[in-house]
């Protein structure tokens, strides 16, 4: 009898101890759809970017989804491998060097006293989303610094969503890469424009 | 079987009325008792009850408390209030009918600060013993505290002024700056017009008042415009504060036999009003002025070559000739003048100088003596009379056709400077003034050439040594700069090392990164803690996160 107790004790100690199944998933994106050609020659024109700021409460490592209107959901299981920002920031700075641009980040630029471009993104949305799947939201600035002052010489409002091509979080991050991606292309035409005209 | 029963008498006084006897008689003596060590009973009239509590305020000789006010009750017809004071029983014979009772409290007067030490514990009521031997019940409370015990040993004396300031009683009396009594009564006398003051001498200063003492009012500060100047004289700071009464002997003179109780002083105004006592015996001369007699005023100095021989009396002199005062008259210019020449200040011995100077008056003014104004302080304008031998007068003789003998004068002040400035003037006219222009000529020539040597030695300074020590300074304040700037390098650089792109800011920044990254990372944990408290010790037992679907 007495060694049955104590048996049913080691159980319930062991039962209590034990993981249970779910485990935590980390995500980042893929290089597969960043190998794009260099389709510019900008003559080594600096381009300078500024981190990527997130708003509100994407801004955490933990993914984010509305699953239905007004109800966030923050994940417990399912993380991003590193702080988005950084993420999105090295992801625009080795996209816009692929496309032919010569990208220094601005917190390393130094002495910034030339006629230059600087690039500043702001992301108000990252998450996704109940109906549209992945939606990306925000603003995007592009300043000329002269003398040592940055001058707005382009702003952009930007609102891209993407619906999912699968059930999930892998699906959800594919997704969000291609808004991106999407996003960047826009930032890449414009500022080319903008470097053509100098080289003009 | 026949017994008698006794009948026994009732007693007349039963043994049980013993008890109620000796209860009556315990009663008596308790009684007795307490009326015998209550003490007596008195009652102070006073004008107001101001600081006194009935039951609490004590009654105290020397700090002693010797009684305690009982009540206090409101006499309206006499606009007084009557305190019920008990006395304890050892400390009746102090009950004299001239006990004196005042109320201690805090005072400023003039006397100083006093009774500071009841704003803490209330006022009290100071007895002092009186001398007589009738006891008295009924006392009137004074409102001033009495300023001299019975037991202080002093020499009572009177002043009396005509025209000296009313002075409040406790006014000090100073002997040669050193308090030795006080003025203890002070009245007005209406039929003589004149104050009388009751002044005690603390024993044993009453040996100073001799009778040929003199007393005068000393204010705090003496300011004393005459012809011999501004003089102020202050004296201790009590005396300053408050004034006081001065009692001295006259100057060169010693004390007298010792005055006795009640002798009678005048007060006088001044020191100098008290000093004119003496020169009683004098004579009067009219001296008439063939000027203006502005400043001279009466009690001015008549001096004789700077010693004082009298005073002016009057100014002019109210004297009348064929119904007319005589500085009114067509066929008499000169203003008059009534000087007193007062023989106690030429010699000590007054009726000797008298002699000497009436046998030789004549002689001396057929030698010379005149009479003139002189400005004694030309801040006040005042102007005194002095007598001098002038060589050049003219002759004249003492005259006495008027009620007083007349002394002759000469102009003086302004009058006299005219006739001296036309003497400068026919002077200036007999200068050679050719000869002083020339010789002023050749002293300008000599200063130019002194001034011309004078700018050749200052080329020559700046040639020479001088500009070599200006360019050796120079050199050492380039040297200096040259460290100067070397130190602000090495500043700039120091500062540098803290600018943006510094190795100090990129460590900065690195650990700034880092931390960011470790508070990004400890989210989750924080998030889940949140929900699940015993997280750290047991699985997660969170819902799965909602997983996205394809719509």
């Amino acid at each position: 009898m007495r060694l049955a107790i104590h048996a049913c004790l080691l159980s319930l100690f062991l039962v209590g101890c034990s993981n249970n199944s779910t485990s935590h998933q980390y995500y980042k994106f893929s290089e597969q759809h960043q190998n794009a050609a260099s389709n510019h020659e900008f003559n080594n024109q600096v381009v300078y970017l500024e981190d990527v700021t997130i708003l509100g409460v994407a801004n955490q490592q933990a993914i984010v989804q509305y699953t239905q209107p007004n109800v966030v959901n923050i994940a417990s299981f399912h993380f991003w491998a590193e702080h988005p920002e950084i993420m999105l920031t090295q992801l625009t700075q080795n996209y816009l060097s692929k496309q032919g641009f010569t990208v220094v980040p601005r917190s390393l630029a130094g002495d910034i006293d030339t006629k230059q471009y600087s690039v500043k993104l702001v992301i108000n949305d990252f998450a996704g989303h109940y109906e549209k799947g992945a939606v990306l939201n925000g603003s995007w600035y592009l300043y000329q610094l002269k003398r040592g002052a940055s001058h707005l010489v382009h702003s952009k409002r930007f609102a891209i969503d993407n619906a999912l091509k699968a059930d999930g979080f892998n699906a959800l991050i594919t997704a969000h890469q291609t808004n991106w991606e999407v996003l960047l292309q826009d930032i890449e035409a414009v500022l080319a424009l903008r470097l053509n005209q100098n080289n003009e | 079987m026949n017994k008698k029963a006794y009948i026994e008498s009732k007693p007349k006084f039963s043994v049980i009325w013993i008890v109620p006897v000796i209860a009556i008689i315990i009663t008596g003596w308790m009684l007795y008792q307490h009326q015998a060590n209550k003490g007596h009973t008195i009652f102070l009239k006073m004008e107001n009850a101001d600081g006194l509590i009935a039951g609490k305020t004590e009654i105290k000789v020397r700090s002693v408390q010797v009684g305690l006010v009982e009540s206090l009750k409101l006499q309206i017809d006499q606009n007084a209030v009557i305190a019920t004071v008990r006395i304890f029983k050892d400390y009746d014979t102090l009950l004299t009918e001239d006990t004196k009772f005042w109320t201690v409290k805090p005072r400023v007067d003039e006397s100083g600060i006093s009774g500071l030490n009841t704003l803490l514990s209330g006022a009290y009521i100071e007895l002092l013993p009186g001398e007589s031997q009738n006891t008295a019940t009924l006392f009137t409370m004074q409102n001033q505290p009495a300023l001299i015990a019975p037991d202080i040993e002093g020499v009572r004396y009177k002043l009396k002024a005509a025209n000296a300031e009313v002075l409040d009683v406790g006014t000090g009396i100073f002997f040669r700056n050193y308090k030795i009594g006080q003025v203890e009564t002070a009245s007005f006398n209406e039929k003589t017009l004149e104050m009388d003051y009751g002044i005690f001498i603390n024993s044993p200063y009453n040996e100073l008042i001799s009778k040929n003492a003199i007393f005068w009012v000393n204010s705090g500060v003496e300011v004393d415009l005459s012809t011999e100047g501004i003089k102020v004289s202050t004296g201790s700071l009590s005396k300053l504060i408050k004034g006081g009464i001065s009692v001295d002997y006259p100057p060169n003179t010693e004390a007298d036999t010792i005055a006795e109780q009640s002798t009678q002083y005048k007060l006088h105004k001044n020191f100098a009003v008290a000093l004119e006592r003496r020169f009683d015996l004098f004579d009067l001369y009219l001296v008439e002025f063939e000027q203006s007699i502005k400043g001279l005023k009466p009690g001015a100095p008549v001096e004789y070559r700077g010693m004082r021989i009298g005073t002016v009396e009057q100014v002019p002199a109210q004297l009348v000739r064929n119904g007319q005062p005589l500085y009114f008259q067509q066929d008499n210019t000169s203003i008059p003048v009534l000087i007193k020449v007062e023989y106690g200040r030429i010699y000590e011995v007054d009726e000797q100088a008298k002699k000497y100077w009436q046998s030789n008056i004549e002689k001396w003014i057929k030698n010379g003596l005149r009479a003139s104004l002189k400005s004694g302080n030309l801040l006040t304008g005042a102007v005194y009379i002095e007598l001098d031998f002038y060589n050049a007068a003219k002759p004249e003789a003492i005259a006495k056709h008027l009620v007083y003998p007349v002394l002759p004068s000469v102009p003086s002040g302004f009058t006299a400077l005219s006739e001296q400035v036309m003497a400068l003037l026919n002077k200036l006219n007999n200068l050679p003034i050719d000869d002083t222009l020339n010789e002023a000529h050749e002293t300008l020539t000599a200063y130019k050439q002194l001034g011309n040597e004078t700018e050749r030695l200052i080329k020559n300074l700046n040639n020479k040594k001088v500009s070599e020590k200006v360019d050796k300074n120079l050199t050492q304040l380039q040297g200096t700069l040259t460290q100067l700037t070397s130190s602000l390098k090495q500043f700039e650089k120091t500062l540098s090392t803290y600018q943006q792109g510094s190795s100090v800011m990129d460590q900065l920044t690195d650990t700034l990164s880092e931390l960011e990254s470790l508070s990004n990372t400890l989210k989750p944990v924080t998030k889940g803690l949140n929900e699940q408290p015993n997280m750290l010790i047991f699985d997660k037992s969170t819902t799965e996160d909602p997983v996205p679907r394809k719509r």
